[in-house]
């Protein structure tokens, strides 16, 4: 039984390192661009693009954070927003959640490069969704990419 | 159902047990982004309430375990999550509904009770996502469709598939929770000096 307990402890010791080692990966900001794709259409962004693009502000859980619109960056892909059906968000350590065209595209809905106060932290960047009001499992964060479903 | 005090105390240990699991072990493995993280303790949280059943075989019982777990829920690390609150009362009350039609719990009833409470978890998203959530059939459905390329490693045109696939490791996890439930309440009640859990409770089932 002892020898179990321990095989166990060392199983899940494992598991759990393996896990912490897949988002040090994932914060380490080895991917710093954000793909934005659809169909054929397929645009790299990285957070000086997305400054440029505009500065919106949106809060969750009582964190306000700095970012362009999502609309405004489809746009500027060069999708056609009456077109979109649904909008899937990737993170780097392969969540993904699918928004309706409604939600997404809300003005206050953003894909976030920074806090109000400064930068994400590590285990939010190097972008990430932000729709206020909405539950966590919305709010992806370690964007990497925006399929467009169309 | 009015239930003597022993009973209520011994529904609450569960209940307890079952909302520990929730905000501990539920919070890890939300964090984590651990795969299949709501079939774990949906599988883990029926077993107790199974458990729980047959140490207390009375209608109503499954589900008042689910409600107590459901309210300490309310002291997650994460805040109050509306979703896995709902999440654990339906699964409760799957499981109850089960419980209750099929009469006294047995190895069967309490196999069938976890096959169907652990494959609800397939079928909630569809169901609380729009309700409370405000989002479409579509996109949940766009979900499970991604998990299904990322877990089973099928394309999202394989619709089919992978409904079944992952029906059937739910309801074969689901299957496994309820005799696992049924073994450690028959090991408990010898331990504890109780009488078969097969052969007792003769009065327990149907007197409301």
């Amino acid at each position: 039984m002892k020898r179990f307990m321990i095989f166990v402890l060392v199983l899940a010791a494992a598991f759990l390192t393996a896990c912490n080692a897949s988002g040090d990966q994932a914060a380490s900001g080895e991917t710093v661009s954000l793909l934005v794709s659809g169909g054929e259409t397929s645009q790299t962004y990285t957070r000086a693009d997305l400054e440029a693009l505009g500065a919106s502000q949106a809060t969750f859980n009582d964190v306000t954070y700095v970012g362009v619109s999502v609309g405004a960056l489809l746009e500027d892909a060069g999708f056609n927003l009456d077109e979109v059906k649904a909008v899937k968000a990737v993170a780097s350590d392969g969540y993904t959640v699918n928004y309706d065209p409604a939600q997404v595209l809300a003005a206050d809905v953003i894909v976030a490069y920074a806090r109000a106060d400064g930068d994400l932290v590590d285990d939010e960047g190097p972008f990430r969704m932000v729709l206020p009001g909405t539950e966590g499992k919305l709010n992806a964060r370690m964007l990497v990419e925006l399929q467009v479903v169309k | 159902m009015k239930l003597s005090t022993r009973e209520l105390a011994t529904l609450a240990v569960f209940g307890a047990l079952w909302g520990l699991v929730e905000i501990s072990l539920g919070s890890v493995l939300k964090t984590l982004n651990i795969p299949m993280s709501g079939m774990v303790l949906s599988a883990i949280g029926l077993v107790i309430a199974l458990t729980g059943r047959v140490f207390v075989p009375r209608r109503g019982s499954t589900l008042f375990i689910g409600v107590i777990a459901m309210l300490l829920k309310l002291f997650s690390l994460g805040g109050v999550i509306l979703g896995p609150m709902v999440g654990i009362f339906t699964e409760a009350l799957v499981a109850e509904i089960v419980l209750s039609l099929t009469g006294k719990p047995r190895r069967g009833s309490l196999a069938l009770a976890g096959a169907l409470g652990v494959a609800w978890v397939l079928v909630q998203p569809f169901i609380t996502n729009p309700l409370l959530f405000g989002r479409t059939l579509f996109t949940v459905w766009l979900d499970l469709l991604d998990r299904g390329e990322q877990l089973l490693g099928l394309p999202p045109s394989s619709a089919l598939w992978i409904i079944l696939g992952f029906l059937l490791i739910y309801l074969a996890v689901g299957v496994a929770a309820g005799l696992l439930a049924w073994s450690i309440a028959h090991l408990l009640q010898k331990r504890l000096g109780h009488p078969d859990p097969s052969i007792t409770h003769p009065k327990s089932q149907g007197e409301e």
